[in-house]
């Protein structure tokens, strides 16, 4: 296990709002992520994930100014910070792209989280100074796919969640001068992210109150909200289909208070070289998320404590219960191949 | 109009049209790829009736890559040339190395939402008669309207992004000069740089690639190659037409060509004859 004295995992927390940066930093987090969705962009391509895979003015930072505040208190706070631009864009998008690129990078961001070829392209061109992670939208799934890669200036990897700790061990060894990342909670989707084609639209339900923007308007009696898909009844993941005579969940259990964990598996990432923990869950209230950060660092303490090699999964399932209220599960686990064990 | 055949390995007994070009291979699994006595038996018999070959990979982990590696291995010893599409970087890496081998841009790299209900965004009386009244979470009763997409939001949908000047340049220097596409219900817009043409499957559109296999309900490490070939019919009523999960893959099927796709420097068709209503 990699607990050399002053190894000290990175966790990756996201980020909505630069008030959220400073309160993540305490809690334990060592970077910070965000979205970003200006009006200007809602206008033209709509607020669906047309600009990083979040949709929605909730799980994205919406200013300008928010946007350069983000980079800022990460600086204040010792923390560095990653823009996700991690989508596939047309041609005609990426001069804009590259525009909140250099805002980014002159307001003191470090790095952006990229997976289309078309982009690393332009910023290859450009040679920013921000660091470029390769997102897990690149489905990069072995090392050549990684090599390939790298020759458009990739510092680190985050590994697809669909491999095992086993095939992104042997990546890592392969690509040991990069670093690498793998999600640890929250988001573990049923589709491959990369390879998925589904969209993430804006559902309106049914006599639900739910966030949005509205605006008054001279001709309608009632304030008016706008949207292109007005049929949208959620992600393809969450939906449950008809097949036959059954019902199909496509397991998505997508709940923050009995999140997809990886917990038990820290010991074997940090052995792995994968020394970057990704939490997801962009939108997610605050307290949500200094929760999560708060989980894995406790977690991360269990297992460096523990007297023995090996994973100290029963004391992680009982802090998991003690977060969550609830326990964990197989269906739960992130990489259920390395981690889960029934005990 | 180029018309190619793509037929399912396991089949040994399908007719095959003489001199045609056939696709064969997996896109979705590795599991499914064909074990090397069959890639030879199939290329023996393909070569010998004259037939051009198209071997489609899948994205594949690193030992996939080395099952890749080995069937390029016993096709170059048949076909002196012979198209690779590439659903993988990693793949495609391999290919670009081998002088026998002209590398394709497979359908996973293309990458272009397919969603079934984009096409329903570009619907605007559909749309316009689910104008409703929606609550905001402050309390106010908002009038939801329908929002017609921009021409340049329009432009991405039906646009792969992989097409991109800077990005066909670069594939171009790897003898690159082919990308494969979906025939998405939300239709394609496509403005191919000199040296490229472009081919599109027929009738099935991929949408998602799951992390488990739904018809083995076991995780993908756990696959047989005979374990995906039933199809089961996903059916929504927010979703225009009913998805297909066959293996680990969703489909749609779409039998109706885009508009004008011929000036758009689409030449050649696959008609994927795995699927019974091609």
């Amino acid at each position: 296990m990699n607990t050399r004295p002053g190894y000290k995992p990175v966790i990756a927390a996201p980020v909505d709002e630069p008030v959220e940066v400073s309160l993540l930093a305490k809690s334990g987090a060592g970077e910070v992520y965000c979205g970003f969705l200006p009006r200007q962009w809602r206008e033209r391509y709509s607020g669906y994930d047309s600009l990083s895979r979040r949709q929605g003015i909730s799980a994205n930072v919406t200013v300008l100014e928010n946007l350069r505040m983000v980079a800022l208190e990460a600086k204040k706070a010792g923390v560095s910070s990653a823009l996700a631009l991690n989508v596939r864009y047309s041609q005609e998008m990426l001069p804009e792209v590259l525009e909140y690129a250099e805002v980014w990078e002159q307001a003191g961001g470090q790095a952006l989280l990229v997976s289309d070829l078309g982009l690393l392209l332009a910023l290859q061109e450009k040679q920013p100074r921000l660091n470029r992670f390769l997102s897990l939208m690149a489905a990069a799934f072995n090392s050549r796919a990684v090599g390939f890669y790298r020759q458009f200036g990739i510092s680190r990897m985050v590994l697809p969640r669909s491999l095992t700790i086993e095939e992104m061990h042997y990546i890592v060894k392969l690509h040991e001068d990069i670093e690498f990342e793998a999600m640890v909670l929250n988001d573990k989707c049923p589709y491959i992210d990369g390879l998925c084609n589904f969209y993430h639209g804006m559902a309106f339900p049914e006599g639900i109150r739910i966030p949005f923007e509205y605006q008054r308007a001279a001709s309608e009696q009632k304030p008016v909200t706008y949207a292109h898909d007005l049929f949208y009844a959620g992600h393809a993941c969450q939906l449950k289909f008809r097949a036959g005579k059954e019902i199909i969940n496509p397991d998505w259990d997508n709940d923050f208070c009995r999140p997809h964990c990886a917990a038990c598996c820290l010991q074997k990432l940090a052995s792995a070289g994968i020394n970057h923990w990704k939490i997801g869950g962009r939108g997610l209230p605050t307290e949500v998320k200094i929760k999560a950060v708060k989980f894995i660092k406790d977690a991360w303490n269990l297992a460096v404590d523990s007297p023995e090699e090996g994973i100290p999964c029963q004391e992680i399932k009982d802090l998991y219960k003690d977060t969550y209220g609830r326990h964990c599960s197989c269906e739960l686990c992130y990489y259920p191949e390395d981690g889960m064990v029934e005990v | 109009m180029d018309y190619a055949y793509w037929i399912d390995w396991q089949n040994t007994r399908c007719e095959i049209l003489p001199k045609a070009r056939i696709y064969l291979g997996e896109e979705c699994c590795e599991k499914r790829l064909p074990p090397p006595k069959k890639v030879m038996y199939w290329a023996n018999r393909l070569h010998d009736q004259g037939n051009t070959l198209t071997f489609i990979t899948p994205f594949v982990s690193d030992a996939g890559l080395i099952q890749v590696n080995n069937i390029l291995d016993a096709l170059s010893s048949i076909y002196d040339s012979y198209e690779v599409v590439c659903n993988d970087w990693g793949v495609f890496s391999l290919v670009i190395g081998r002088p026998s081998c002209i590398p394709l841009i497979g359908r996973l790299l293309s990458r272009q939402d397919t969603d079934p209900r984009l096409a329903q965004i570009l619907d605007r009386p559909f749309q316009e008669s689910l104008e409703r009244d929606v609550w905001h979470v402050d309390g106010t009763p908002v009038r939801l309207k329908y929002k017609p997409p921009s021409e340049e939001y329009k432009t991405h949908l039906r646009t792969p992004s992989i097409i991109n000047n800077r990005v066909l340049s670069y594939l171009s220097k790897t003898g690159s000069h082919r990308l494969e596409l979906n025939n998405p219900l939300q239709g394609l817009k496509l403005e191919l740089i000199d040296g490229w043409k472009a081919t599109i499957y027929i009738p099935d559109v991929i949408v998602s690639i799951k992390r488990h296999c739904s018809t083995c309900s076991i995780s993908l490490g756990s696959l047989t190659p005979n374990c995906c070939n039933l199809s089961a019919e996903w059916i929504h009523p927010s979703f225009p037409v009913p998805l297909h999960s066959c293996g680990n893959a969703l489909y749609y099927l779409n039998n109706v060509l885009p508009d004008g796709f011929e000036d758009m420097g689409i030449d050649r068709i696959v008609l994927n004859m795995r699927i019974s209503s091609t």
